[in-house]
């Protein structure tokens, strides 16, 4: 009996410092990986994946101050690897059919600004490293040093990606003006 | 307006959408869920590592118990009366594509609780073979998308032509007689489920019911645009009923038990978000009506902690998508609740087979 008391309140310390841990950091990292994926499922899946990555590796991280950047490094490269499965699927397998108006079940956003709305669908269409760039550095403020650390690339490949993704976003909003 | 002020005015259009579109959140679990997520799997690793030296006795006392069971149980069998079986056991449904000499063929794979693998059914030209680049420098073919029902039922996409896909029923049991064609069901091929491994989901997908019935949430094309519909069809016949989705309401992947129609839940639009509470039935009819969760049956029943995964109707195994996935070359990992022991499958997972133990 003693043996199973123990037991219990360890697995209740464990899960309190578990939900501690998820509850400090789930909302950012959240944010984070939806911008980076297509939908929140998706995002809640890289979230999930990265904060028990993180769980299991936490002796790892020498420098408590830098747990945010160091989860940040996990979930954004979870996410780019969701989205890249998913975007295998769905963009790259098959011919588009232009002619093919989606209905989509109702879109709670169908009011937004135009440019918005434009930006949304040009943000879809580039590429999820690309999309994990811009938002570290332009959303959550990284430096491109700070980046490519998180992204795992060189300081010359986040700046061409920043560069390339901003073009094309660009060329997408002019292309959608009337 | 110069180069520099255009760049400054697209770096603030961007930060301003990111902003907002940051807030699009809705239908991702709370910061609780998320932590009882990540607590039962951290917690199923640390009790199986954790074992103190008393646990350890015990564990083996519970052994020794077990073994002494297990010579009776065995020496009873010896007995020359034969019992019927207790109950049934269940193995996780494998599909593989082979293509060769331009020809391919299905071929369904049953996984047994001890990770042996046997060979169900060929279907010769089943699905369709479509060569695709996932990469820029991997190729395959599109690995085949199907839900097979606990009786042996399996309804497979089949290549129309053009990327459209009609379904079509093989019976496992009788790989050799002709499927049932389900009429008046078409759709792109871009529309399919990857996998059955349900979860509460806007795109169409298919899973089975009570009496071999089966739903399926599809996009059907028409005039230029593309309707979502549930349709319900007899396994047997493969007699179709299609039904519109009354506006505000989400298809959640379970039936009623009863098989008069499948459960529903609400989707706000005001803020996106989609209440998966089993409370109301949409039934072959198009009516919808009050139903209580117990009421319900799914096929796939997603165990606590997992985010793509499908427990076996009677708890023994779990097939689980974390073992890895590829659109050509899909593995996944089925786990017996039982040993623990895991074994990853090739092949796309197509559901629950019951078998005779």
């Amino acid at each position: 009996m003693a043996v199973e008391r123990t037991a219990e309140l360890e697995r209740a310390r464990s899960d309190a410092a578990i939900a501690a841990f998820v509850v400090e950091h789930y909302d950012r990292l959240l944010r984070l990986a939806r911008l980076v994926c297509r939908d929140a499922s998706d995002a809640a899946d890289a979230v999930q994946v990265g904060l028990e990555q993180a769980w299991r590796n936490r002796s790892t991280l020498r420098d408590d101050a830098r747990v945010g950047p160091w989860l940040d490094r996990i979930v954004v490269r979870e996410a780019v690897r969701i989205s890249k499965r998913r975007q295998i699927w769905l963009s790259r397998l098959f011919r588009p059919r232009p002619e093919i108006t989606w209905i989509e079940p109702p879109d709670p956003q169908g009011s937004d600004p135009s440019t918005f709305v434009a930006l949304r669908a040009a943000f879809q269409r580039i590429s999820p490293e690309h999309r994990a760039v811009v938002v570290l550095h332009m959303h959550f403020g990284y430096t491109v040093a700070e980046t490519a650390s998180i992204v795992g690339a060189p300081e010359e490949t986040v700046r061409s990606r920043l560069r390339l993704a901003k073009q094309r976003l660009r060329r997408e909003l002019e292309e959608s003006q009337p | 307006m110069t180069d520099r002020m255009r760049d400054e005015q697209l770096d603030s259009e961007i930060r301003a959408f990111l902003a907002w579109q940051v807030g699009d959140i809705a239908g991702a679990p709370t910061a609780s869920e998320m932590a009882e997520r990540i607590s039962a799997r951290a917690g199923m690793r640390a009790r199986g590592l954790r074992l103190t030296p008393q646990l350890v006795w015990v564990v083996l006392a519970g052994l020794l118990i077990l073994a002494l069971i297990g010579a009776a149980v065995g020496a009873m069998s010896l007995r020359p009366t034969l019992l019927p079986p207790l109950s049934k056991a269940y193995e996780a449904v494998f599909l593989r594509l082979h293509v060769l000499d331009g020809t391919h063929e299905v071929i369904a794979v049953g996984v047994d609780v001890d990770g042996h693998e046997r060979q169900i059914a060929r279907l010769p030209g089943a699905w369709a073979a479509y060569d695709i680049q996932a990469t820029d420098t991997e190729r395959g073919f599109l690995a085949p998308m199907g839900a097979v029902s606990p009786t042996g039922l399996l309804a497979l996409p089949m290549d129309g032509g053009g990327q459209m896909m009609h379904w079509e029923i093989f019976d496992l049991d009788h790989p050799e007689a002709a499927p049932i064609v389900i009429a008046g069901m078409e759709q792109f091929i871009e529309q399919l489920r990857e996998t059955p491994y349900w979860k509460v989901d806007p795109r169409g997908g298919v899973f089975w019911g009570p009496g071999e019935r089966l739903a399926n949430l599809w996009y059907a094309p028409g005039g230029g645009e593309v309707h979502l519909l549930l349709s319900h069809i007899d396994g047997r016949t493969g007699n179709a009923t299609a039904v519109a989705i009354p506006a505000g309401l989400v298809v959640l992947p379970a039936w009623a038990s009863d098989g008069s129609g499948v459960f529903v839940g609400n989707s706000s639009a005001e803020n996106g978000s989609i209440d998966v509470t089993l409370r109301r039935v949409l039934r072959l009819d198009g009516t919808v009506v009050d139903a209580p969760a117990a009421l319900s049956e799914s096929s796939c029943r997603t165990p606590s902690g997992f985010a793509f995964a499908c427990l076996a109707p009677d708890d023994s195994m779990i097939a689980d998508i974390i073992g890895g996935t590829d659109a050509s070359q899909p593995v996944a990992r089925v786990t017996a609740q039982g040993s623990g022991a895991s074994f990853e499958i090739e092949g796309s997972f197509a559901g629950w087979l019951e078998v005779n133990p």
